[in-house]
């Protein structure tokens, strides 16, 4: 046999080798020189689309900090929420561009205040970019407040990350005509009206996603020089496309557009890696029952076998599915905030009953 | 003084079964019926003003469905008074949250780091379901003469509870038994109480425009320059109002008489 380059290569380089046989998850992405991705002090921030809160319990239940800064109180926290705002570690929602997230952190910087900044919506003032949110602001002033502190949170949040999670969701986009402000939704859809004076379709490249990423990166790294990203794609195919493609075909692109940005930034950007999240969930490899019925939404099966392999080297041991009766540092603190109301209501119900113990009566 | 009593005697009528008006509700109802039982006020009150309350003072406050019934037979042709709750800002915020909060309406403390706006319309929210039995009760006194809705007095301030329940060992037990230290635990703000309390009014005065009722919301008089409950009306405990506040809600309701048709 003629010598090759092939023949210095490792068995992962084989497809027969490592992924007809003998496949593993993690071989996807670690080596001898990263065991983990994570460390255990590690201050965790993620952003993205949904799939960038799917990792949220998991990580906490491995005892890892998941950066929280616009929690709630206990008593607000049963008020329904729309669209998993508050998921994240400051309520931004899913971000599912990367000028969306480069947009976000210049706004929370105050270098860049959009043109669209709220919607007048049935006497409501709507925020374009959380049109969701289950209790907008009732008055202009109360739009500046809460979105001042959101944005105050937000900085926070990723100021203090040692590690931040950001998973690449979609290309397409709706955007503003005016200051190329991008929605994280076709203004008319959740809420606000569609004006296609103001408003346009925007898909992406991957020139145009590396630079935001990469923008956003570096901007970062000006006020937190240490922080560490790793980038996902989400599996998760696209719900719908403005495009004139059939949807798969344009998740198709969608993904690739994404997946090359993903593996541009992380080769060119220092301690930036990637992590296979999509090729788990959607190589051949992967087994029918990773995906939902619909073969769009990944089941826990899918979603344990990532997350597995995300925590490698902190686990010790493979990764079980998530207990929803296991305790973690969110949950132990939300008890604390409950026991608080818990004396505020027993003190106001005594009070009742002495008013009518009232000797004077 | 009578005492008329409900089907299973929990309940009572004080004062005259006749009388033109039949104040009812929860505990902060106790200021107006502590003004009505005083020997002085008795000949003057007792044939315009009965209080529908507790046969038993001990037994807890009114609000149970045999309450309302009773008070729904008694109403036909009167002005009836519904004193609705009032201490939802104390039972749920009487100690400041984790994290703090404010909201739109309450001065910057300067706290650092500052302090979580929450929507009021979230607070509203929160606090709706407080409301929601009035749906039922004002539809079911469909034949009194006028319903008026009306809300607990004012918050008082923080130095005030903190000194009635450190001093109290009842509450310090509460706090014991949860495994709490109340020395520990920080007041809420009397800004960001008054504000709450601004929403309940707010949310009483809703309730009772969308159930064609009448809303008097604490007199201003009994009020100090900041909004607080003025200390002349405060009763010995954390947070309700005494007979002189009973009196002022009496003179109130006396201006309101005539004006209110159901």
């Amino acid at each position: 046999m003629n010598n090759n380059p092939y023949l210095a290569q490792s068995d992962k380089a084989f497809w027969s080798r490592s992924v007809s046989r003998n496949f593993s998850a993690d071989s996807l992405w670690s080596d001898n020189s990263q065991s983990s991705l994570f460390q255990k002090d590690d201050l965790i921030v993620s952003a993205g689309s949904c799939f960038a809160s799917n990792l949220i319990p998991w990580i906490e239940k491995e005892g890892l900090e998941y950066v929280r800064t616009e929690e709630l109180p206990s008593q607000f926290q049963s008020l329904p929420e729309n669209l998993g705002y508050r998921n994240f570690s400051a309520a931004y929602g899913n971000i599912y561009t990367a000028r969306h997230l480069r947009q976000l952190y210049e706004q929370a910087l105050g270098v860049r205040v959009p043109a669209e900044d709220r919607w007048h919506v049935d006497g409501m003032v709507i925020d374009p970019f959380r049109p969701g949110l289950a209790y907008p602001a009732e008055s202009d002033a109360e739009f500046d407040l809460l979105k001042a502190s959101h944005l105050r949170a937000v900085l926070a949040a990723f100021h203090k990350a040692t590690v931040f999670v950001f998973t690449l969701g979609l290309t397409e986009a709706w955007q503003s005509k005016v200051d190329g402000s991008v929605f994280p939704a076709c203004p008319g859809t959740i809420s606000g009206i569609f004006d296609e004076k103001k408003h346009e379709f925007k898909n992406f490249s991957v020139e145009e996603i590396t630079e935001d990423l990469t923008k956003f990166i570096e901007l970062l790294r000006e006020s937190n020089p240490k922080v560490r990203f790793i980038i996902t794609v989400s599996p998760v195919p696209l719900v719908a496309t403005a495009t004139r493609s059939h949807v798969l075909l344009a998740s198709t692109h969608s993904k690739s557009v994404l997946r090359v940005v993903a593996e541009n930034v992380s080769n060119q950007l220092k301690d930036v890696s990637y992590f296979p999240a999509f090729e788990i969930i959607t190589g051949p490899q992967a087994p029918f029952e990773y995906f939902e019925k619909d073969r769009r939404n990944v089941s826990e099966i899918g979603v344990a076998e990532v997350m597995g392999s995300l925590l490698k080297g902190l686990t010790g041991s493979k990764i079980k599915m998530l207990d929803p009766q296991s305790e973690t540092k969110q949950m132990t603190k939300s008890k604390a905030g409950r026991l608080i109301s818990e004396i505020s209501r027993r003190i106001a119900r005594a009070e009742c009953d002495e008013a009518m113990m009232d000797k004077n009566l | 003084m009578t005492k008329l009593k409900s089907k299973s005697g929990k309940w009572a009528l004080y004062g005259d079964a006749n009388a033109q008006t039949i104040v009812s509700g929860h505990s902060h109802a106790a200021s107006i019926l502590e003004t009505t039982s005083h020997p002085e006020m008795q000949a003057i009150t007792e044939s315009e003003i009965a209080v529908c309350y507790s046969a038993d003072w001990a037994a807890g406050p009114p609000g149970d469905k045999e309450y309302w019934d009773f008070v729904g037979e008694l109403s036909r042709g009167k002005h009836i008074v519904i004193i609705w709750n009032g201490n939802q800002h104390n039972a749920n915020f009487m100690f400041q949250t984790e994290p703090n909060f404010t909201m739109l309406g309450v001065p910057d403390s300067g706290d650092d780091p500052p302090a979580i706006p929450i929507p009021r319309a979230m607070i509203k929210d929160f606090f709706k379901p407080s409301f929601e039995e009035l749906n039922e009760i004002i539809p079911s006194l469909a034949n009194s003469a006028s319903i008026t809705l009306m809300n607990g007095p004012a918050p008082k301030p923080l130095t005030h509870i903190k000194n009635c329940i450190l001093q109290e060992k009842y509450f310090t037990d509460i706090a014991k038994s949860l495994g709490v230290d109340m020395g520990e635990l920080v007041i809420t703000s009397d800004s960001l109480r008054l504000e709450l309390w601004n929403v309940l009014a707010g949310l009483l005065a809703n309730s009772a425009k969308n159930l064609g009722a009448n809303f008097l919301s604490a007199p201003a008089l009994s009020r100090d320059a900041f909004g607080m409950l003025s200390p002349e009306y405060w009763a010995s405990d954390v947070t309700h109002a005494n007979s002189k506040y009973g009196m002022l809600l009496i003179e109130e309701l006396g201006k309101l008489k005539g004006k209110v048709p159901n």
